[in-house]
């Protein structure tokens, strides 16, 4: 149960620490996709580089258009599915805390030469080169030929898509040989700080709109999110998930009450006879009572001490790509909760032998 | 002096109808303070029906038993409990001592209940094994000593609380010859 809770408790933590990671004062652009009337417009490159505008977006301090798309990687005889591909402008690195950990970033030169330059995610950098130095050698993606300049450094799985598993490059460059010149995927936005965040989203909305030509109270075709509200959906998300697991370990949680009870009603039968001996010689319905109780709670704190501890192991494994956290309180709870199983499914047999008359107990053989 | 028991017209009856048996039909018995009373008939004459009701250990069908002037129809479970433990010292015929502790403390086990502190239920239950000749089998268990040690602890047990009575139901009838002259008085 602590190993599930863990689980779930890890998925959360990367899932929050990766956003985390994107920055408080970021805020993303992303299409709506779908909409009714056929005249919405795709973001574009222009779009995004409209809203750094020190007039009309005074706290927007960076923008960086962005598109995703997926890619076989190929390096000699090694090939490689990409989790993902991103077209961006070097901007976007700052934006959400990447910096190189071998070779270097790409930069805007790149990007107005459309250079076909790649900078990798050390997952992919792992997959493709193994031991090998991978920059300065030269990758096809989907058969067209890039090089490498940079391996970024390593930030961890969220659980639901893998940070490192990622191939950044030029946007232009992806756009002219992989993605080709549809709408963006999104336009990450940089804030000046945190505290201004809600005044870069209402300047945003104003020259999108502008742009765009949505009137006031007209559904746009686009959608702002900020970090904040990204964490939310993630989480409710998350949420679901440690739920489930929590419902498994419940139902796991009744199947061993049940076996405590069996344990003890086989132990009262047992002991029928001491009971009787112990009435006997006046042994109050309180103090049998409390006899099997603490029996069957000794029993199963046993249990959950015996469950902290697997638990305690599992999770310094990493499972399915999560790593679990395992949190203090929740190893206080396991404990608490074995106690009261044990007192909750204990009370049965106890007062079975509690409520025994002394003469049948004696007579039993 | 007010009599330790008094029974009054005590009927107990196992069973109902055809195939019901009387054990007990309207005992009367009146014992006071220091009295020596032994109670004999044949087998299945009553004598340990009779001794389990003055024991509180089952209940009359009719009639009133009074120990030490409780009237015990009226008491609850816990005042009867309490009663076992204060007033009633119970020996039986098969001994039944708890058979996982050693005999001190079987011995110990009454005062546990009565809430005695640890110190006090030492030295009393010493004092009783000493009594019957025990003291140095005091760490045994009872699958250790033989017959008429283990009753011995049984009755040290039974005499431990200092009880207003105590009622032992053939005590060495288990027990051959010379274990028997071990546990008599």
């Amino acid at each position: 149960m602590i190993l599930l809770i863990a689980v779930g408790n890890g998925a959360s933590a990367a899932i929050t620490a990766s956003i985390q990671g994107l920055g408080t004062n970021v805020v993303t652009v992303s299409p709506v996709r779908g909409g009714q009337d056929a005249s919405a417009r795709p973001l574009t490159t222009q779009d995004a580089h409209a809203l750094v505008d020190p007039v009309g977006a005074p706290d927007v301090k960076s923008s960086s258009p962005v598109v995703n798309t997926s890619a076989t990687a190929t390096y000699g005889q090694t090939s490689y599915d990409v989790g993902s591909v991103a077209g961006t402008e070097p901007a976007y690195f700052a934006t959400t805390n990447r910096e190189a950990a071998d070779g270097q970033l790409f930069t805007s030169e790149d990007v107005t030469t459309a250079r076909k330059v790649v900078v990798l995610g050390a997952t992919t950098a792992q997959s493709l080169f193994g031991t090998q130095e991978p920059v300065g050698k030269n990758v096809l993606l989907n058969g067209i030929q890039f090089t490498v300049v940079g391996v970024l450094q390593e930030k961890g799985s969220t659980g639901l898509q893998n940070s490192d598993d990622v191939a950044i490059a030029p946007i232009s460059a992806v756009q002219n040989s992989l993605s080709g010149y549809g709408s963006l995927s999104q336009i990450v936005v940089q804030a000046s700080s945190a505290d201004s965040i809600s005044l870069a989203q209402a300047e945003i909305t104003a020259i999108l709109d502008a742009r765009h030509g949505i009137r006031a109270g007209a559904t746009a075709d686009f959608q702002i999110q900020n970090s904040a509200q990204l964490l939310e959906t993630r989480t409710s998300a998350t949420e679901m998930f440690t739920v489930l697991l929590a419902a498994v370990a419940a139902i796991s949680l009744l199947v061993g009450g049940i076996g405590v009870t069996n344990i003890m009603l086989v132990t009262v039968t047992e002991r029928i006879r001491e009971i009787g001996i112990r009435k006997a010689i006046g042994a109050p319905r309180s103090a049998i009572l409390g006899q099997f109780l603490a029996e069957a709670t000794m029993l199963s704190l046993f249990g959950g001490l015996l469950g902290v501890a697997i638990g305690l192991i599992g999770s310094r494994f990493t499972i399915s790509g999560i790593k679990p956290v395992v949190v203090p309180s929740s190893i206080l709870l396991a404990f608490a909760v074995s106690a009261l199983i044990g007192l909750f499914f204990g009370s049965f047999p106890a007062n079975r032998a509690a409520k025994l008359r002394p003469i049948d107990a004696l007579r039993h053989e | 002096m007010r009599p330790v028991i008094v029974v009054s017209q005590l009927r107990k009856t196992y069973g109902t109808g055809e195939t019901a048996v009387h054990a007990l039909r309207g005992v009367d018995l009146t014992v006071w303070p220091g009295e020596y009373v032994a109670i004999m008939g044949a087998s299945g004459s009553g004598k340990s029906t009779l001794l389990n009701m003055l024991g509180c250990l089952d209940v009359p069908t009719s009639g009133k038993c009074l120990l030490d002037g409780f009237g015990v129809g009226r008491l609850n479970e816990r005042q009867l409990a309490l009663l076992r433990n204060r007033k009633i010292g119970f020996v039986f015929q098969s001994f039944n001592l708890v058979p996982r502790v050693s005999a001190l403390a079987n011995v110990e086990l009454p005062l546990v209940y009565s809430g005695l502190r640890r110190a006090a239920r030492r030295r009393r239950a010493l004092a009783a094994l000493d009594l019957v000749g025990l003291s140095d089998r005091a760490r045994h268990l009872p699958n250790e000593l033989s017959g008429g040690q283990g009753q011995r602890v049984a009755v040290a047990r039974a005499l431990v609380t200092g009880p207003a009575m105590l009622l032992a139901d053939e005590p060495t009838g288990n027990l051959d010859r010379a274990s028997t002259e071990d546990v008599r008085p």
